[in-house]
């Protein structure tokens, strides 16, 4: 589904690589979860799957297709959530995600359905009509997965998804993201709630300082470590070097 | 009230906002290319002397107009009238973009709910605001007023007087337009009904609308007391009329005393004393309740509701992703009211003139003055030249890129090709500009009785110069957008992008105008077939604009 092959990204002259020579493969049907400390590549990573960055060297595949040679059939294939929710915040929300689903060609039969199924799931039918400005932070996360999710991506990519969120809505987002991967297609999301993480994910990649340290299944991890009771918590700050 | 606290509010609101830095901007240096230095350099030198050259017209135009001030004001003894006229020119002009550039800054500053949870007093917040405000509009009323001290020292010579007179007038006098302006925008604004920017936006056409009238009153005024039957008779109503003019206003009146050294001491404290109470008392009123109105303002905005449960239209059809592209471009534009009023208001800047001319009385004087070249061949081509140039006198698309601001990168994840935004943004541009022309032409037409078939030429010429107008505003800002605004008039009309597009279009404009002449007067061929001739040019333009546009746009698009 994604294939990273040797990426490494640095910004501008810095000497110090936001990424270095990063590989991951992510095959369809997994939740991949991206673990690192603040600053460690995560979202530079993301932003390079999602087309807003190019790398300096490698490669980045999208259901086999080149980010920086096809980006608009990759973007096709994505639906993503970025940290910071952005909006044309004049739009009500139904005005936004039409114009999303006419970006993304969503067939004119389908929009309204996906619109209102999508929104129910959230608890955002009932303000369709209000104009994003009015939202609030969660409501604007919301509206950001939905927009994520209305076109049918075949990987949705997320980053740090949970922020903002209410128990009812994180856990419908949980909800969610396993049924999404049920076709076949992928979750690939970055987060610093390492229950989530635990619960949720097929495997999980650790990057620090730009670099993948770990990446595999939680119990994998746990065997790795020689202690089979860690939870991925005291994994990631053993990893890390985060303990005090 | 800790000073320290206003200087570090200054500091950050002036972080990246220096004029150097816009030119730099604006002369293609890019953060991940590296030009060669030596085209770099170049590029800034050709840049910078278009901006001197520009400048230095405008003050020489300026200066011409207040030296024929000086010298009527001279014919009827009254010396220093230069002075005057400059002193009320600037405050007029500055009110006006005081009104446009206040609300932005003083209520809807994207820093704003920022600095409303930092523990500031609400006097240093205003006091940091009003600073800002006046900092954005103190060069604006030097330029307007600097010709007139040059005027002066021409004709009077240097002297103490002029240089204290210059000096309380550079510094002191912009006080008086920009607390006109607080006060109107403070009263709109702190109105409970509506939200704060439909507020804002009355209080920019209540504005408008008072110097409208206000021009017309004067016009009328002044046409109604002159008596030109002969010479002798003219001058002195012309006198009377000055000394009327000086008697209504007395702050221009004073600093003119001042400069001429007539009282300078007397007629100085007079205006340093008005100005104080003016000043404080606007500041007073703006004062009593700015925390509150400001949090007021931001809690509105966030709690607007629109539609009242009507579903949304859906976009269909073929060509509906356009339509969503241009749905969304004015969705941008309506975000702010600085955006409304600066790019509604230039798509009727000819509406506005004839309304203007209409109240002021002068329609008749202008129908006498167009007498002589109603006849001649090249008419028609003249006033398609004068409706393009209002209709390029557009910073649509040369901020189109900027205005998204930071939802820039909500537009990059989106599956387009450059070239569909590029599609988008110029139909927009079109819908507003080109409709407006193609209005605009045929009343023209209708009302110099030139023939309808001139249209067959004026409309297809138009859309090719109005599409290349949008397509160079875009190349220049796609480019090197000014995203990290904090005030929407730094997107706009504080952003050289516009300037160097709109520089441009005029640039076009003047080639093909130079190529209308050519044919109709050299060549001699009737005004039709010379119009229809200069569709083939204008075309060619718009290919080569709308190509760069569209590569602007792939490397605005493309991962960085």
């Amino acid at each position: 589904m994604v294939a990273i092959q040797s990426v490494t990204k640095k910004y501008g002259n810095s000497a110090k690589a936001a990424v270095e020579n990063l590989s991951l493969a992510l095959v369809p049907g997994e939740i991949f979860g991206f673990l690192g400390p603040n600053g460690a590549g995560k979202s530079t990573t993301i932003k390079m799957i999602v087309g807003l960055l190019s790398q300096d060297t490698g490669t980045i595949t999208v259901d086999g297709l080149d980010t920086l040679k096809e980006p608009v059939l990759v973007k096709q294939r994505i639906g993503y959530v970025p940290d910071e929710p952005l909006f044309y915040e004049k739009m009500t929300a139904n005005e936004y995600l039409q114009f999303i689903c006419e970006i993304y060609r969503v067939p004119n039969e389908a929009r309204q359905e996906r619109i209102v199924r999508w929104a129910k799931r959230f608890s955002l039918h009932g303000v369709l009509d209000d104009q994003i400005s009015s939202f609030s932070r969660g409501m604007k996360q919301k509206l950001g997965i939905v927009t994520a999710l209305v076109h049918e991506p075949r990987l949705l990519i997320l980053d740090e998804p949970m922020v903002g969120l209410d128990p009812k809505s994180a856990f419908i987002l949980k909800e969610v993201m396993h049924e999404f991967c049920e076709g076949g297609r992928s979750v690939f999301f970055s987060t610093h709630v390492m229950e989530v993480a635990e619960r949720l994910c097929t495997r999980v990649g650790i990057i620090k300082n730009g670099s993948l340290i770990a990446c595999d299944t939680f119990h994998a991890l746990q065997g790795r470590s020689g202690s089979g009771d860690l939870s991925l918590e005291q994994l990631f700050l053993e990893m890390t070097d985060e303990t005090e | 009230m800790k000073l320290n606290n206003i200087r570090m509010l200054l500091r950050a609101a002036g972080k990246g906002d220096s004029r150097w830095e816009q030119f730099v901007t604006i002369s293609f240096e890019s953060k991940n290319s590296k030009p060669r230095k030596k085209s770099r350099l170049v590029i800034q030198i050709l840049i910078g002397l278009s901006i001197l050259l520009a400048a230095g017209s405008m003050a020489f135009m300026l200066g011409v107009n207040y030296y024929q001030m000086e010298i009527l004001g001279s014919i009827v003894g009254i010396d220093g009238f230069s002075w005057f006229m400059g002193a009320v020119t600037a405050a007029l002009i500055t009110f006006m973009f005081g009104m446009f550039s206040g609300g932005s800054v003083l209520y809807h500053g994207k820093d704003l709910p920022l600095l409303l949870v930092l523990p500031l007093t609400q006097r240093e917040l205003l006091i940091s605001r009003l600073i800002l405000h006046y900092k954005a509009n103190f060069i604006l009323h030097t330029i307007l007023f600097l010709p007139s001290v040059a005027v002066t020292v021409l004709v009077h010579g240097f002297s103490l007087s002029v240089i204290v007179a210059a000096l309380v007038q550079i510094i002191v006098a912009p006080f008086i337009p920009l607390s006109l302006s607080l006060v109107i925008l403070h009263l709109f604004v702190k109105g409970k009904k509506h939200s704060g920017k439909s507020r804002e936006s009355w209080a920019i056409i209540f504005m408008l609308a008072l110097l409208v009238i206000m021009q017309g009153l004067a016009s009328r005024w002044m046409q109604s007391g002159m008596d030109s039957s002969n010479l002798e008779n003219f001058a002195k109503s012309f006198g009377v009329v000055l000394q009327g003019l000086q008697r209504v206003l007395l702050f221009p009146k004073w600093q003119m005393s001042m400069a001429m050294g007539n009282h300078t001491f007397g007629n100085g404290l007079y205006f340093l004393l008005a100005v104080s109470a003016i000043t404080t008392g606007a500041i007073f009123l703006v004062a009593t309740a700015y925390g509150e109105t400001v949090t007021r303002l931001w809690e509105t905005s966030t709690t607007v509701r629109k539609n009242n449960g009507k579903s949304s239209r859906s976009y269909t059809g073929r060509y509906a992703l356009e339509w969503a592209l241009v749905r969304r471009e004015y969705a941008i534009i309506n975000e702010h009211s600085a955006f409304k009023m600066e790019l509604y208001g230039e798509a009727v800047i000819p509406l506005i003139l004839v309304v203007v001319y209409a109240i002021s009385g002068v329609m008749g004087e202008f129908k006498v003055m167009l007498e002589p070249v109603f006849g001649l061949d090249i008419f028609p081509m003249m006033v398609a030249g004068a409706l393009l140039l209002t209709a390029s006198l557009s910073m649509m698309s040369g901020t189109s890129y900027s205005r998204e601001g930071m939802l820039l990168a909500l537009s990059r994840t989106m599956p387009l090709e450059g070239v569909s935004f590029v599609r988008g943004k110029m139909v927009a541009h079109l819908m507003l500009f080109y409709s407006t022309y193609i209005i605009f032409s045929l009343a023209a037409l209708a009302i110099f009785n030139l023939g309808l078939s001139h249209a067959l030429w004026m409309i297809p010429l138009g859309f090719f110069v109005v599409g290349s107008s949008a397509c160079f505003g875009l190349a220049i800002d796609g480019r090197n957008p000014r995203l990290d605004w904090k005030l929407p008039q730094q997107a706009v009309k504080q952003n050289l992008n516009g300037l160097a597009s709109m520089g441009i279009s005029f640039g076009n404009i003047a080639v093909l105008t130079g190529l209308g002449y050519l044919l109709t007067e050299r060549l001699g061929l009737p005004a039709l077939p010379s119009g229809l001739l200069l569709v083939a040019p204008s075309a060619c333009i718009w290919w080569l604009s709308w190509k760069l546009a569209v590569s602007g746009a792939r490397k605005l698009y493309q991962a960085q």
